[in-house]
């Protein structure tokens, strides 16, 4: 029996009311375990509501999303809620998705508590394992989770998600506001949690050279739909789609060196 | 005259942690530098360094009774630290504008686009009711919009991240000031959209003369878009200099080791 993929989208469409276009237009994708999809596009391309119909945030007015061979639009609220766990996203805004009055140690072992019904004091000894792990010193543990910077309350957000061990971990510009040292030090720490758990990652960025580096294959989005789509080092080598090629152009200008894909491992 | 003269800057939180022994670390230290008329200054440091509390240092956004601040900040020939808060208001928005970090939060999400604009309109310049919505379309079209009259009447959770970026400009240029600092607007903005913006400050640096403060981290947009960097680290500038010099051959082993993380 030949290996279904891990995540199969099949002509998923959403429409938003009052808007006149459609917000994703028949979207068709695949993602295997162990491997990273990155999706990129202008900003009102659908990539992040791609991502929230994925994640269960939204629902798609049509299409499927099977995932390990369930399809998520039609499942009962019951598996819905037992397959959460397993398909993360951590969002663009740190701020808005970390209870305020959190310390960093809450923020990090709350979903253990609730998904897994874990001993307290193992779940603060797991989240101090996590925090070093992501760069935070484990003294940080019972700061409060504001008294933090964009960039370290990003990479909070980020060990919340990680802390499940999700099979599917969705990431939505949740690098921006990175330092590029920090972001380098994620991206390591998350291919190896890919090599060792075999997570997969859909990886929403408009920095190419990041996508460059981390995915192995490329969605370009425009207007809701997927206009070109291939493997990373194929895509930055030979781009058919004016978007693309316009979006490639671009990031070259804006990098130190002169050509985006000379990063492509 | 440099329409910009920081000397000796310092910022120290004046409240102590409970329980802290040792003083408080300055977040701020002897930071000096200038700003030409028409020049766009780029400051590249890692989060936390004190990028942003300068610029709301030079803002005089920093509460007196939480921060010492020490130093002279001079706009204009005038030190803006020797200031009462009254003669502050002029300043603020028609000589020195910010935009700053969140075009999601920056904007208030309960007043149409257009109406934000035109509220700094009316703060700072005596211009006629009738004529307020011909002047707040032209900004909106200085700044990169060619449809201000959509874009007036959308709120902003209409308009897209690029689309907001662009009224957060068409605000802060709203009181003609000559200095405008942007705080990291780039982040979340797509590398077309990037390539527009920044090209768009610098046709506004050349038809204008206004200078900028850009606050950022990524090296290659910085090296993309300004004149000369300062480079930021524990609240210290330890590098200054020309754009592509500093970034193709930075002489302090910081800048390096930064820029050896930027592929």
């Amino acid at each position: 029996m030949p290996s279904e993929p891990l995540l199969a989208v099949r002509a998923l469409s959403k429409r938003f009311q009052y808007w006149a276009k459609p917000a994703l237009a028949s979207i068709d994708l695949s993602l295997d375990r162990g491997r990273t999809l990155a999706v990129v596009g202008p900003s009102g391309s659908g990539k992040s509501t791609l991502a929230r119909c994925i994640a269960m945030f939204e629902e798609p007015d049509s299409g499927e999303i099977v995932f390990e061979g369930q399809d998520l639009v039609r499942a009962s609220r019951r598996e819905r809620t037992r397959l959460r766990p397993a398909i993360q996203l951590v969002l663009q805004q740190p701020a808005a998705a970390i209870n305020p009055r959190f310390t960093a140690e809450e923020v990090i072992a709350e979903p253990l508590l609730i998904q897994r019904g874990a001993a307290p004091a193992a779940c603060r000894r797991r989240a101090a394992e996590i925090m070093e792990s992501i760069g935070l010193p484990r003294s940080a543990a019972s700061r409060p989770a504001l008294s933090f910077s964009g960039g370290e309350r990003q990479r909070l957000a980020l060990a919340r998600a990680l802390v499940l061990e999700p099979k599917l971990l969705i990431l939505d510009e949740s690098f921006s506001g990175l330092d590029l040292s920090v972001r380098a030090q994620i991206t390591e720490l998350l291919t190896e949690a890919q090599r060792s758990l075999g997570t997969a990652y859909i990886l929403i960025a408009h920095d190419l050279r990041l996508v460059a580096r981390f995915a192995h294959e490329i969605a370009v989005m425009e207007s809701g739909a997927i206009v070109e789509r291939g493997l990373a080092s194929d895509l930055f080598a030979h781009p058919a789609h004016p978007r693309t090629i316009q979006i490639l152009d671009a990031a070259a200008r804006l990098s130190l060196q002169s050509d985006p894909g000379e990063a492509c491992p | 005259m440099n329409l910009l003269e920081v000397r000796d800057l310092s910022v120290t939180p004046a409240v102590r942690p409970k329980g802290a022994l040792p003083p408080a670390r300055p977040l701020i230290a002897n930071v000096s530098f200038d700003i030409a008329p028409g020049e766009i200054v780029g400051l590249f440091g890692e989060s936390g360094c004190g990028k942003t509390t300068l610029a709301h240092g030079i803002f005089r956004l920093l509460p007196p009774d939480r921060f010492s601040i020490g130093g002279s900040i001079r706009f204009r020939g005038d030190d803006l630290l020797a200031l009462p808060e009254r003669a502050l208001q002029p300043i603020r928005g028609a000589g020195i504008a910010l935009i700053s970090q969140d075009p999601f939060l920056a904007l208030n999400p309960v007043l149409r686009a257009g109406d934000q604009v035109a509220e700094v309109v009316r703060a700072h310049r005596g211009v006629a009711h009738r004529d307020l919505r011909p002047e707040v379309h032209q900004l909106l079209r200085l700044a990169g919009l060619d449809d201000p009259a959509r874009i007036g009447r959308a709120y902003p959770h209409q308009l897209s991240g690029g689309e907001r970026q662009r009224v957060l400009i068409a605000q802060a240029l709203a009181g003609r000031p000559s200095l405008v600092i942007a705080d990291e607007p780039f982040t979340a903005l797509d590398p077309v959209l990037v390539v527009e913006i920044c090209a768009l400050l610098r046709n506004l640096r050349d038809t204008l003369g206004t200078s900028f403060l850009v606050i950022g981290h990524d090296p290659g947009v910085l090296a993309h878009l300004v004149d000369s960097v300062l480079v930021m680290h524990a609240g210290r500038i330890v590098e200054s200099g020309p754009a592509p010099r500093l970034f193709h051959a930075p002489s302090d082993p910081y800048t390096a080791g930064l820029l050896r993380h930027a592929f």
